[in-house]
């Protein structure tokens, strides 16, 4: 009985936080399993293994709806994706194999590292403003987009090694760099997201470190948190929400770090 | 022009979860393990099908680089997932 109702706790405290991330990430205009994993890791007291196999598992389930509108809709530059995608795709795999070998210590200090970088680059949107823009560059030369597919590679593999969608690196790689309108580049970004994470989830399931239990918890949290994200965003200054979760992630980030090495 | 693929990504995932959920509870009853894992991997292998419908689509639009592109996407994903079962 005490297992059970720990069980139950559990998965009520993971209900409310993927609530809370779903929310944030939809007003903060990024994926959920930068701030997903941390909560699990460092709130939960989720292995770090089992965390970033689950988050990217939830990536799917919340990418699809949004990829599946921008797909509809004719939104996705299939061109640009299908190009980059073969190296992304590729990169999470090694990300996911990378993962599994390294110990959880090793894993959680990459994580921390990880996430540190992203945190300032919110911060550094938030508070002067952001490089990404409207305009689009009409003809790509191929040497830009070999950078491009080099820089997908390495999108690729943090999202396999820590089961993060990539989005943070991937519109502003699809925006600045392959010359897509920022609409464009958002869903691209959200199409290519989702195959991503298949790559690097099938390594993690085919090990049983994907916990059925709290993807499915995760996935009917995030899944109105979003909606009433969207529904609140017009209400909401979204700089002041990239702000704040700009710091809660640097924090994670220090916890992660000062973990690892105690 | 890319609606096949849309609503596969869209009910895909859902019926993974709702397989899954429905998993979660045979396991809880009856001890058996499989539909959750079945779930799981609906979940998992939906922007897979979906990037196979719209290389089929590709293919009858004759669009050969996209669709070339597309193959060794679908090539790549699978040889993961074929690697990943057998060193497991």
């Amino acid at each position: 009985m005490p297992a059970l109702s720990g069980l139950l706790i559990n998965a009520c405290l993971l209900f409310a936080g993927a609530l809370g991330i779903g929310f944030v990430s939809a007003i903060a205009g990024i994926g959920g399993g930068s701030l997903l994993v941390p909560f699990m890791v460092l709130v939960l007291g989720y292995d770090v293994k089992v965390a970033i196999a689950t988050s990217l598992v939830c990536i799917i389930v919340t990418s699809a709806s949004a990829a599946s509108i921008y797909l509809g809709r004719g939104m996705v530059d299939l061109g640009t994706a299908l190009l980059i995608e073969p190296s992304t795709v590729l990169g999470a795999i090694v990300g996911a194999y990378v993962t599994l070998t390294l110990p959880a210590t090793y894993v959680r200090f990459a994580l921390g590292l990880v996430l540190l970088y992203i945190s300032a680059t919110m911060l550094k949107e938030s508070l002067i403003g952001t490089k990404v823009g409207e305009t689009s560059v009409t003809k790509v030369s191929k040497s830009r987009k070999a950078v491009g597919v080099s820089i997908s590679f390495i999108a690729g593999m943090f999202s396999g090694m820590f089961g993060i969608g990539g989005g943070v690196i991937k519109v502003p790689l699809l925006n600045l760099i392959m010359g897509l309108p920022i609409k464009t580049a958002v869903a691209t970004s959200s199409f290519m997201v989702g195959l991503t994470a298949t790559s690097g989830g099938v390594v993690y399931l085919a090990r049983g470190l994907t916990d059925p239990l709290s993807v499915a918890v995760i996935a009917l949290g995030i899944m109105p948190g979003a909606t009433l994200g969207a529904k609140c965003l017009r209400r909401l200054k979204p700089r002041i929400v990239r702000l704040i979760f700009s710091l809660v992630l640097l924090y994670a980030a220090t916890r992660l770090l000062v973990t690892a090495l105690t | 022009m890319y609606r096949e693929p849309s609503l596969i990504l869209r009910y895909g995932v859902i019926t993974g979860l709702a397989v899954s959920l429905a998993g979660l509870v045979i396991n809880e009853v009856f001890g058996v393990g499989t539909v959750t894992l079945i779930g799981m991997f609906i979940i998992v292998l939906t922007p897979l099908t979906s990037l196979i419908t719209i290389s089929l689509k590709l293919a009858s639009k004759k669009d050969l680089r996209k669709f070339t592109l597309s193959q060794i996407t679908i090539a790549v994903i699978i040889a993961s997932l074929i690697i990943s079962m057998l060193t497991k």
